[in-house]
């Protein structure tokens, strides 16, 4: 059995091109499965991404990871849910 | 390497130069970034830029294939301290640069890599040479930048270098569309980037870690390359010394104290040192100096220093309890918190004495042996002479394989920058390039690359560079006619099925260095190693040499895969 968790993040990130799919890469390259996108239409410099995601890992790793994004800011975790046990594949 | 402040005044001088096409706008600001080299590769869409290079004051290098140039790029900013910069056009001359930037991602080296793009209204639409280089490399960089507006080059040179050089350093990326470079630039104001604090970790955490380290019984110094890449050497020998614990390194950080210091118990890991994996594992603190719990250096992590407290150093705060959870977090610069230690540690109690002697008498006891039986030439105990031979004046390139972990094993290094190793990528194809980029950088010192006659393959077009430039590279093929480390694996772990791991069939290797004008000889017998390694430190110019060696031969101890740094198997078990 693995336990995973559910967690809502919160970030800004900068109105340029490519900075939305880095954000989303690292969170699925780095094992958070990404359960929720919401991207508010803003013209400004920044724009608001919230995250809903799901994993086994250290929520705290991935904000810090985030943040190491020069065009992330503001990563703020606002959500933590009680782990789901899920069983493992055979083998897995 | 450039200083931020020295960028944001050289970023507001690029805007006040006159109007001038964006291709000049981007030699400008190499010239002022105080760029000499720039590793690289003409074709179409970088055309432009390549024009406005000529009758400047950068050396552009021409390798033979743009992966060589950005690892030679890759090197030379290892060597130097300063930014590598390499330079491709679209599609697969940005292709090809892609191994050398994810080599430079992962050991965290200070790379721009410039590539062409084609014209803005072709991108999108699958034309001559398009790549989405942009988003193909988004993982493996530190940042990109994709200049739409030829405005913006100015401001993104200077980010990027910011970018590339500061905190945990890392490639970045300028993708340029042709009709970019071609247009004008309009003299403009440049908005400096702002610059980054140096500051170390809160007082309280360094309390914590004071109250640790006075605690510990058997504490250990597991450094790694952020050391180097910090310029923070000799502070922290001054900082071990001060501590007085025994000392274990990663690969990318050997050199950090030298081979025969006294609290120095050798390299960690897969292929370490027993007694440096010994210490590690009965240790109750490690202090963790810029590095990162690779898996090569950890073996099965649930086992590693199982009773270890951990205090971790590192400039870059999302490493800190990624793999391994930190009692203490000491984010931020090194030699801040260096410094923050050592003023609130006063004196250390004297009883870790008998712990360090402990550790010495292990490295005693299971110290390497160079009376291999049989008549092959034995690796180890050539790469030792050549070391000794070579002395503090000598710099090491690597290969990925074999040879990689008998240079790590008995080499010794005086500094970290005198060991050039694809420590993170594992490159093979990374030994010519890098000797190319490190005697282009520190053309005084002898430059040896170690290969073996897998890797010298994977990159063996840029012995014409060697020749192009009459740069005085050493080389030295060990040759056992296998990809050895593969084959070594399958021995041990796949029930001695070899598969796709002979080449018997290799080219002789003196012959083809010389078709491309590089002196090469051969040797055969262990009698043969003394003179061969003299003749090739003193040739004049670039010389290979090429060495037979045992077939069969395995590096030995190795931590087996899936298996705790305690299950270490020696040469002795399985005999």
């Amino acid at each position: 059995m693995t336990s995973q968790r559910k967690y809502a993040l919160r970030m800004q990130i900068t109105n340029i091109e490519g900075a939305l799919i880095r954000a989303l890469g690292l969170t699925e390259r780095r094992g958070f499965k990404v359960l929720g996108v919401s991207f508010a239409d803003h013209r400004g410099e920044r724009k608001a991404l919230e995250l809903t995601v799901e994993s086994e890992r250290d929520v705290n790793v991935l904000q810090r990871q985030l943040e190491k994004l020069h065009d992330v800011f503001e990563v703020i975790v606002t959500n933590t849910e009680a782990p789901v046990m899920v069983p493992v594949a055979a083998g897995g | 390497m450039t200083t931020p402040t020295a960028i944001a005044q050289q970023s507001s001088e690029i805007g006040t130069a006159q109007s001038r096409t964006g291709a000049q706008a981007i030699i400008e600001a190499l010239e002022l970034h105080d760029v000499r080299f720039v590793f690289g590769y003409p074709g179409g869409a970088i055309m432009p830029i390549y024009d406005a290079m000529t009758g400047t004051d950068i050396k552009h290098i021409l390798c033979r294939h743009e992966q060589g140039a950005a690892l030679a790029a890759d090197a030379y900013a290892r060597v130097t301290g300063k930014l590598g910069v390499c330079m491709a056009t679209s599609g697969p001359g940005a292709t090809n640069l892609v191994t050398g930037i994810a080599n430079a991602y992962m050991d965290s080296v200070p790379l721009v890599a410039i590539t062409g793009q084609v014209a803005r209204p072709l991108m999108g639409t699958d034309s001559f040479q398009e790549v989405d280089i942009f988003g193909i490399t988004l993982p493996i960089v530190k940042h990109s930048f994709l200049v739409r507006d030829p405005a913006d080059i100015p401001r993104v040179v200077a980010e990027a270098f910011q970018l590339a050089a500061s905190g945990r350093p890392g490639p970045v990326l300028i993708d340029l569309p042709k009709d970019v470079t071609v247009a004008t630039v309009a003299a403009q104001a440049v908005v400096p980037y702002p610059t980054q604090s140096d500051h170390g970790a809160a007082l309280d955490a360094v309390a914590k870690a004071v109250e640790l380290m006075q605690q510990a019984e058997r504490p250990v110094l597991y450094v790694g390359g952020g050391v180097s890449i910090a310029d923070a050497v000799a502070e922290f020998r001054r900082f071990a010394n001060y501590t007085g614990f025994p000392i274990v390194a990663t690969l990318k950080a050997l050199g950090t104290v030298p081979s025969e210091h006294s609290q120095y118990l050798g390299m960690l890991g897969m292929h370490g040192s027993p007694a440096a994996n010994d210490a590690v594992q009965k240790s109750d603190l490690l202090v963790c100096v810029g590095a990162r719990f690779d898996d090569r250096a950890t073996g099965r992590l649930d086992s590693f220093a199982p009773n270890a407290k951990v205090i971790h150093f590192d400039a870059d705060p999302a490493e800190i309890s990624k793999l391994r959870s930190a009692d203490v977090a000491l984010p931020g610069s090194l030699k801040a918190n260096f410094q923050a230690i050592e003023q609130a540690l006063p004196s250390l109690p004297d009883r870790h004495q008998s712990w360090l002697a402990y550790g010495r008498q292990q490295r005693a006891e299971k110290g390497w042996r160079y009376d291999a039986p049989g008549d092959f030439i034995y690796a180890p105990a050539l790469l030792k002479r050549l070391s000794e031979l070579g002395g503090d004046d000598l710099l090491l390139a690597c290969d990925v394989g074999q040879h990689q972990m008998w240079v790590a094993q008995h080499c010794r290094f005086h500094h970290p920058r005198a060991h050039l190793t694809s420590g993170g990528l594992g490159t093979m194809g990374y030994g010519i390039p890098a000797g190319i980029g490190a005697k282009l950088a520190v053309p005084d010192k002898t430059v040896v690359t170690v290969t073996g006659d897998g890797s010298i393959m994977m990159n063996i077009q840029e012995l014409a560079t060697l020749k192009r430039y009459g740069i005085d590279l050493k080389i030295i093929v060990l040759d056992n006619s296998a990809l050895g480390m593969v084959r070594q694996w399958q021995e041990l772990f796949f029930e001695q099925n070899y598969s796709e791991v002979d080449l018997s069939d290799n080219p002789d290797f003196a012959q083809v260095a010389r078709a491309f004008g590089i002196e090469a000889f051969s040797i055969k017998t262990r009698d043969d190693v003394e003179p061969a390694l003299h003749r090739l430190l003193s040739s004049p110019g670039a010389t290979l040499l090429h060495v037979p060696i045992d077939p069969n031969e395995n590096v030995w101890p190795l931590v087996p895969p899936g298996k705790g740094n305690h299950e270490m198997m020696h040469q002795q078990e399985i005999a």
